[in-house]
């Protein structure tokens, strides 16, 4: 049983422009509800339910703060309390016990039964006939597992296997599992292997009687799944009994804390969770405001790239920059402006050389893409309105989205969705952002990108305009990072706000400033191409 | 010699028997462990009028139940694990009389009706009782009846596989068999049965299968049956009381030179602690 902090698409290559449309409509349903009359962010308060549902989606709108430092490293490995103990003795009621009361997401529960091993045909006729021992440690692919939490205490994304207990094998596809502070481990031999214990922050063994444990399975076994009695017995006194006695109870000395009784057990429940959430606020920091008062009077890094200020962009600037610019205006003028932007940033990807014929039958030694492929992420809400301006100008791009909004209370940048697509770990990534003041954002999003395996140098952010010190604070945490932006202004507010600045671009594009009274249907205008003669 | 030899003849009690109590939780394999005694001891091919060794079960000593009791009981919900549900007066004075040498009948209960059957059973003066029963131990005037006190400690989740396998074959419903369980069967046992453990003299941990415990067990019970129940009863003419009798016998026997008996006196105390349910 695992708990799916994200969903992980994958979006076919060559998805047409309409189902993308679409796409991008169904995703918009799914955020908070906007009141034109007040900013979208201030719908975020303490008052607000944790989780937002529709369809087969959940999404926790209480985001994940930061869980980095300003050297962009993660600040501390998740805490990972490991839940012992024997058949049915409770554990997962007391896992999901915990995750209940905690009422917080970015707490994963792996479960060890996702790790059987695939078993032959003959296991698999002895399995048919209760006489495979499900409750030896040699049916488990401890090596996997080590890894596996290991890699998720790093906060790393992960991929778990889906164990199929009717065919003994593994299914296809393996779910993904990504941000957590806290990993609940639960199994039967959690305690089973050294090197898993030294991965646990905290050990417990659930304690339950004996036979209230044979009652549980009993009825699980026969009043549910419909097994024959004497078959269950049989194999409760061959195999589960045995491996208890030889194998968990041992085990039960290694545990930090004994809860009896199992999930019914609250006043244990209580007290462990007291001590989760003290390890999770100490997995929370405060990144922005540390960013606001770093690198001064530092010179621009390398990795910096600014558009050429000719007047055709100085002019595009003008005007969207100019407070009394129309909405219609300001969105035709940012999409020429996102155009050039992005073209500029597709020059820094590798080349490799390619010779072709001409139709003239002569060779033309020209270059082609070198990387493996490319997939633009964009940084909502804001980062969204540049997805057009991306797949106009490359063709069969994939495109992943990290919603990220700041909280009001704390200022600190906050994860709320996430949707990659699938193996992003080879890709270049284009990383698009409208706008980038301090950089939280956008280094919370390149976290994200470097949890799931790419590769530093492979990622490119590309925004419309960024203050100095947003700059520096990108390139000193991920100094192999691109950054491409059509203009840099000096210095930020009181609100880190950028100065001279554009306003928020997201509420001037979305009509969600209140000073706008376009319709609905104006926000779904089709991509405009000027030509220019 | 001579004299004292003809004043234990003179005062010898006829069939004064050895009461060995049998307690454990249900399907603990007390029943077993008792037949597996007379097994061994070969008394279980003989006349009952000439046994030296006899069983009595508290099952025998069931309260008879009141309509109300008896349609709460066809459900299952009845509790045949609580202390009341025995009628502990007479189950006492029942072994009275077999203290003293009588003849007793014994009610046969049946657990269909819930009543008493009109057959008895009638138990003649043996050498030796075993009275086993879930709450043997319970009541304090018949737990000092016993010579020696067994707990045979069997797992619990062993004890509930053997109550499962036995109802189903009685034609219950299994979702019936696990709530009866675990609303009377365990709290009372853990309430009314586990805590008179300690009362034990010799603790059998797995039941029938220890054959080391039960062996142990026969080769006294055969030491009592032969000579050395002179010693035992040689012990008891000094007393000049019912009760204080009993008690100097035992302490009698405490002292007993005899390797068996030494070894098994002290057997408690090597025995490993078991897990607290």
């Amino acid at each position: 049983m695992d708990n799916i902090v994200f969903e992980m698409e994958y979006r076919r290559k060559h998805s047409s422009r309409s189902n993308s449309g679409s796409g991008e409509d169904s995703l918009d349903r799914l955020l908070p509800p906007v009141s034109t009359s007040r900013r979208k962010s201030s719908n975020l308060g303490k008052t607000e339910p944790p989780l937002l549902r529709t369809g087969t989606r959940t999404i926790y709108t209480a985001g994940r703060p930061p869980w980095y430092n300003e050297h962009g490293a993660q600040f501390k490995e998740a805490f990972v309390i490991g839940l012992c103990g024997g058949s049915a003795s409770g554990k997962t009621t007391v896992a999901n016990k915990i995750i209940e009361a905690l009422d917080v997401p970015w707490v994963v529960l792996l479960s060890m039964d996702s790790f059987y091993k695939v078993l032959s045909a003959e296991e698999q006729a002895l399995a048919a006939s209760n006489d495979y021992n499900f409750d030896h440690p040699g049916a488990f692919d401890f090596e996997l597992l080590v890894t596996t939490l290991r890699k998720l205490k790093q906060g790393k994304s992960v991929k778990i296997p889906v164990y199929d207990f009717t065919t003994h094998g593994r299914q296809k596809e393996w779910k993904n599992v990504y941000g957590a502070s806290v990993i609940i481990f639960e199994g039967i031999l959690s305690f089973a292997d050294k090197e898993l214990l030294q991965l646990m922050d905290m050990k417990i063994f659930v304690d339950t009687d004996s036979d209230i444990r044979l009652v549980r399975r009993l009825r699980r076994d026969i009043t549910e799944r419909g097994r024959d009695i004497e078959g269950v017995i049989k194999q409760y006194n061959k195999f589960v009994k045995p491996a208890f006695e030889q194998y968990i109870e041992p085990t039960m000395r290694l545990s930090d804390i004994v809860v009896p009784r199992g999930g019914g057990n609250m006043v244990a429940i209580d007290l462990i969770v007291q001590h989760v959430h003290s390890q999770l606020e100490e997995r929370e920091i405060s990144v922005r405001a540390l960013l606001a008062t770093a690198h001064q009077s530092q010179p621009l890094p390398q990795t910096l790239s600014v558009l050429e200020s000719t007047p055709q962009v100085r002019g595009l600037h003008t005007i969207i920059r100019n407070k009394d610019t129309s909405r219609d205006e300001f969105i035709f003028y940012s999409k020429r402006l996102m155009r050039l932007l992005i073209e500029h940033a597709l020059s820094f990807l590798p080349a490799k050389p390619c010779t072709i014929q001409t139709p003239q039958g002569q060779e033309y030694k020209g270059c082609r893409f070198g990387g493996k492929g490319i997939t633009g992420v964009s940084i909502l809400r804001a980062g969204e309105t540049m997805e057009p301006a991306l797949r106009a100008v490359c063709k069969d791009v994939r495109i992943g989205k990290i919603l990220i909004q700041t909280n009001l209370d704390s200022g600190e940048p906050e994860l709320h969705y996430l949707r990659l697509p699938r193996d992003i770990s080879e890709d270049h990534v284009i990383l698009m952002d409208s706008t980038v003041s301090t950089g939280a954002a956008a280094m919370m999003a390149v976290r994200v990108l470097l949890d799931h395996d790419v590769q530093e140098e492979q990622i490119v952010l590309v925004s419309l305009l960024m203050a100095e010190l947003g700059v520096h604070s990108i390139a000193y945490a991920f100094p192999r990072v691109k950054i491409i932006t059509t203009a840099v202004d000096k210095s930020l507010d009181d609100l880190l706000h950028v100065i001279p600045g554009i306003g928020d671009f997201g509420d001037r594009y979305f009509g969600t400033d209140g000073s706008s009274s376009w319709s609905e249907e104006d926000q779904q205008e089709p991509l405009s191409c000027s030509s220019e003669v | 010699m001579n004299s004292s030899g003809l004043l234990c003849d003179n005062e010898r009690p006829r069939h004064r028997p050895f009461l060995i109590g049998v307690s454990g939780g249900t399907a603990s394999g007390k029943s077993t462990v008792c037949a597996k005694i007379m097994e061994l001891l070969g008394q279980n091919k003989v006349d009952h009028h000439q046994r030296k060794v006899t069983i009595v079960s508290q099952d025998s000593f069931y309260r008879v139940l009141t309509p109300e009791q008896k349609a709460k009981a066809l459900k299952g919900q009845y509790n045949f694990d609580h202390p009341d549900a025995f009628d502990t007066e007479f189950m006492c004075q029942t072994l009275k009389d077999i203290v003293e040498g009588k003849v007793v009948e014994v009610p046969t209960y049946d657990f269909v009706t819930h009543s008493r059957l009109p057959e008895k059973i009638c138990v003649y003066p043996a050498d030796v009782v075993l009275f086993e029963g879930i709450l043997v131990f319970y009541t304090q005037e018949v737990r000092d009846m016993f010579h020696m006190k067994q707990f045979v400690d069997t797992d619990s989740d062993v004890r509930l596989s053997r109550r499962v396998l036995r109802d189903m074959n009685r034609g219950r419903d299994l979702e019936q068999i696990l709530t009866q369980y675990t609303t009377f069967v365990k709290p009372a046992f853990e309430e009314f049965c586990l805590p008179t453990k300690k009362y034990a003299d010799v603790i059998i941990p797995r039941g029938v299968d220890n054959m080391v415990a039960i062996n142990l067990i026969v080769q006294h019970i055969q030491d009592i049956l032969n000579g050395d129940i002179c010693k035992w009863q040689r012990g008891s003419v000094n007393g000049h009381n019912h009760g204080r009798s009993l008690k100097r016998g035992v302490a009698e026997h405490g002292e007993n030179p005899s390797g068996s008996s030494s070894n098994l006196t002290k057997r408690p105390l090597l025995e490993p602690s078991t897990r607290p349910h």
